[in-house]
This record gives C-alpha cells, sequence and structure tokens, in this order.
C-alpha cells in the first residue's frame, strides 16, 4: 500500500480527550 | 485482531516505508530544518548539565565503537550511546520543542538517532530530514490514537511515543521494508517505557535519550529480521491495551494528508511556560504604542491560578527563580528585549534598573483568565492606558517568523559554546541541509 500525502490540505493531528483541567497539566509539564 | 483498528501497525508501516518522498511538500522540509536548528540549540545549551556528564562517564565505563559524534564534546560514541547522550542532553533544560499530537515532546527523541545513524552510515540531509517527517507523524498518529488518557495515567508520552517515533525514524532512513518496519515498530513499542513519577529527576531528560536509543535499536535489529508482534499497536495485550488508547479510524484515516511539523511548537523565552503569554502581551503593547518605559505608570498583569502557581514568584533572588517569576520575566522582556537563556542570571534578576520595573508591576490572579493566557494592562503618567491579550497556546507563529525566532535561539544558546562566527556559519548549513551529500560533514561541525 503506498499512502501519497496531499498537498493541497493543511490537516492537522488533533490532540484527542483533552479535557481542560488535564490539558492545562500537560501544557504545563509535558 | 478484527473489527476496528485491525491492521493499524501495518498501515503505519507502510506509511513510514512507502510514502514517496517527491510528494512530501517543500515547506515541510523547511519546517524540519527549523526543528534541527531548534534542536541543536537546546542541545548545546544542555550538554553540561550534571546528568549528561553522568551517562559520558557511564558509557566511557561501556566502551564501544568511535561512529557518531556527542555534541559539543569534541568526541565521538558508538550510535547507541550517542543517541542516548544527545538525546538526554536536548531534553535537559525542558527548552525545547512540543506537539499537541505527540503529547509531549517530540524532536529529542527523533533527532538523536537519527543524526548518529546518518553519520554512520553516510546518509544526506535530505534523507535525514525525510526520516525526521515521516517519524513525526507516526508518533503523532500513535499519539492522537493514544489520547491524553495515555499521559494522565502516568505514562511520560516524550518516552512511549518516543520510541516508536524513532523506530519509524531510523526504520525510514534505513529503508526497512514495509514488514520489517512492522517488526521495528514492534521492537520499539515493547521497550517503551517512562513514567511521570520521576518528573524533577534527571530521569526526564533521560527519558528522550533512552527513547531515542531504544528505536534506533529497534531499527537495526529489525534490519537484521529480528522478529516482534505484527499487531503491537492494536493487538490484545499490546500498546494501546496495556498503555491506555485506541486505534481512531478518524485519526488513521489522515495519515498522508497533512505534515504535523508544521504545529510544533518551539519555546521562544527560557522560563516557565506560564511565563510566556504575560511577557508577549507586554511586548505586544510597547510595540503597538510604541511606548518607553520611562511613561508607564503600572503594569497589571491578569493571570490563572494555575499560571500563578508555577511562576508566581514576587522576589526571585536568583536566575532560576527568576525563571519562574511572571514579574521579573515581563519586567526583563520590557527592558532588555532578550528573554533567552543569558537573561536568567543571577546578576540579571538582581539588577537595580530591573528591580525598579518590577516595582511598577502587579501580578493579579484572575478567574476570567484560563490556562497559560494572560491579560496585560499598562497606565501611563499621562493617564492614558493600553491593554493586550495572549494566549501563548494559539500562538504557533508561521514560518517564516519562526525561522527567524528560532535562529536568534539558537544565536542565544550556541554563541557562549561556539562562537558567534561558528554559530552564524552553522545556521547557514542547517538552512541547507537538504542539499548536503553526508550528514558526516554535518556532524564534523559540531564536535
Amino acid at each position: 500500500m503506498i499512502i501519497r500525502a496531499r498537498q493541497d490540505t493543511e490537516a492537522s493531528l488533533p490532540m484527542t480527550n483533552p479535557g481542560q483541567e488535564e490539558f492545562q497539566e500537560w501544557k504545563i509539564v509535558c | 485482531m478484527s473489527g476496528n483498528g485491525a491492521g493499524f501497525t501495518a498501515k503505519l508501516a507502510s506509511f513510514i516505508s512507502q510514502t514517496d518522498t517527491d510528494i512530501i511538500p517543500q515547506w515541510a522540509y523547511e519546517h524540519a530544518k527549523v526543528a534541527f536548528m531548534d534542536w541543536l540549540a537546546v542541545t548545546f545549551a544542555g550538554k553540561d548539565d550534571p546528568l549528561v556528564v553522568k551517562l559520558m562517564d557511564y558509557t566511557d565505563m561501556m566502551g564501544g565503537n568511535e561512529q557518531a559524534t556527542i555534541i559539543g564534546y569534541h568526541r565521538k560514541k558508538d550510535v547507541s550511546s550517542a543517541a542516548l547522550i544527545n538525546g538526554s542532553a536536548s531534553h535537559a533544560l525542558d527548552y525545547d520543542d512540543t506537539l499537541v499530537s505527540f503529547l509531549g515532546h517530540p524532536s529529542v527523541t527523533i533527532f538523536p538517532a537519527l543524526l548518529a545513524l546518518s553519520e554512520w552510515r553516510g546518509k544526506s540531509g535530505h534523507e535525514f530530514l525525510t526520516a525526521y517527517l515521516i517519524g513525526l507523524q507516526a508518533g503523532g498518529t500513535v499519539g492522537a490514537c493514544a489520547s491524553l488518557d495515555h499521559y494522565m495515567a502516568g505514562w511520560h508520552a516524550t518516552s512511549t511515543l518516543g520510541h516508536l517515533a524513532s523506530a519509524a525514524a531510523c526504520s525510514r532512513l534505513l529503508g526497512l521494508s514495509e514488514r520489517q518496519t512492522v517488526y521495528a515498530l514492534g521492537i520499539g513499542g515493547t521497550q517503551a517505557s517512562g513514567l511521570k513519577r520521576v518528573f524533577g529527576t534527571m530521569c526526564k531528560p533521560f527519558h528522550a535519550g533512552r527513547a531515542s536509543q531504544s528505536g534506533l535499536m529497534a531499527a537495526l535489529l529489525a534490519e537484521k529480521d529480528f522478529t516482534s508482534a505484527e499487531d503491537i499497536l492494536e493487538g490484545p495485550q499490546g500498546f494501546f491495551e496495556a498503555l491506555r488508547g485506541k486505534v481512531n479510524e478518524d485519526i488513521v484515516a489522515m495519515m498522508g494528508l497533512g505534515w504535523d511539523v508544521q504545529n510544533l511548537s518551539q519555546k521562544y523565552h527560557a522560563s516557565c511556560h506560564a511565563t510566556h503569554s504575560p511577557l508577549e502581551a507586554a511586548l505586544a503593547v510597547i510595540k503597538s504604542e510604541n511606548i518607553t518605559l520611562d511613561h508607564i505608570k503600572t503594569i497589571t498583569v491578569h493571570a490563572s491560578t494555575l499560571s500563578l502557581q508555577a511562576a508566581g514568584k514576587t522576589e526571585p533572588a536568583t536566575g532560576l527563580e527568576g525563571k519562574f517569576s511572571i514579574s521579573y520575566c515581563v519586567a526583563n522582556a520590557l527592558l532588555r528585549g532578550v528573554t533567552g537563556m543569558q537573561a536568567f542570571t543571577d546578576e540579571k534578576v538582581n539588577d537595580p534598573v530591573v528591580r525598579e520595573i518590577m516595582k511598577k508591576i502587579k501580578v493579579i490572579n484572575d478567574p476570567e483568565i484560563k490556562a497559560l493566557e494572560s491579560l496585560v494592562e499598562m497606565e501611563m503618567e499621562d493617564g492614558k492606558s493600553f491593554s493586550s491579550f495572549s494566549d501563548i497556546l494559539q500562538q504557533i507563529p508561521p514560518l517564516e517568523v519562526k525561522k527567524e525566532r528560532v535562529a536568534s535561539k539558537f544565536l542565544d544558546l550556541c554563541g557562549p559554546v561556539l562562537g558567534k562566527r561558528k554559530s552564524i556559519a552553522l545556521i547557514k548549513r542547517i538552512e541547507a541541509l537538504d542539499a548536503l551529500q553526508d550528514m558526516g560533514d554535518m556532524a564534523e561541525s559540531l564536535l
């Protein structure tokens, strides 16, 4: 299987399940 | 395995080994070079940390062939030790980049192994950068599936995901087959570890080096057809089941559709992350209103409880304490405009001039302010007032701005080690990295 990257999109991977409090902790001490 | 998630490891291996180089956009390579420049800067800055010295001693004790450069030491060690030491050095100051999907710091786990392997095997700059982009994307894809649950369970994602990202990048660099890449992910995945319990100790930076080293070993073993599970990520008792997370088909479908390197967030200030929004907001007011310091009567910084807990020191006495003082960081930024390592010496923190500015600054806890946001209000002597809001989490500058800011950071961190002239020359070499025939030449300039 060959995956070809498209150049016409700028898809961004998300951080899934980012609870606000948890996200704050992550950003401070990751 | 049947049902959702079946074949995820194989799909990832296919992406790693089969993605055509010529369809990776040039802007992604430009971002990768910026990331490499940033990684080198923080590695030079961290090279003398005591934990690095201990790792040097440990690996000296073990012996080994001289294959790859230890950055800033005028020495070479075996590739495995080089990945461990350079990786640990680069995370020593916690001044390296982050990627949201990766749940942590990706570059400190990928570049060390790739640099050592590229030097040893004589790979080109383009191959090096391609492998980085592929490894970063693979790591981000697994991270997005693992979700923040993985991190909150106690896993230091930089380390766990770093094992896989390094294995992915090294597999690509070595040109492993799809099947060998599956094994490399399996070997990397089964070594994945790293607990947040050790934060605040030498083990946090060690995680970065160890992940890079383990991924390197995984790819080199897979090159010899060393076997492992073929479904390390999605399989029963595999990575996700044991360490939390699950295959997210929406994430899987994104493979090959974009390059997350553009979302890397470099740190531009050598202080606690909670000081970044206040000083950015303060600088924005000064710049937009063309204000001189003499005309400021008071500065009020609105910050969250979290930011105040992390960086609420009002009377910092040392350079280190200054990094955790919003009032010092704001005063320093306004006075000097320099927010790199050189701003955090005992002398700079205790400078009477900066102390006078700090007297004008009041940092208050504002329940309306969330996370690392900040609102800065300035009242002038003539009664006028101005304000600016900043949320550093939302501020990933465009490529051209990143280039400029990372080059400035590079000079700040490498200048004291290499000298200004050599640092500038190195910046030029990094900017032309995709045309370099042999990464050994680059490594030579990092000794």
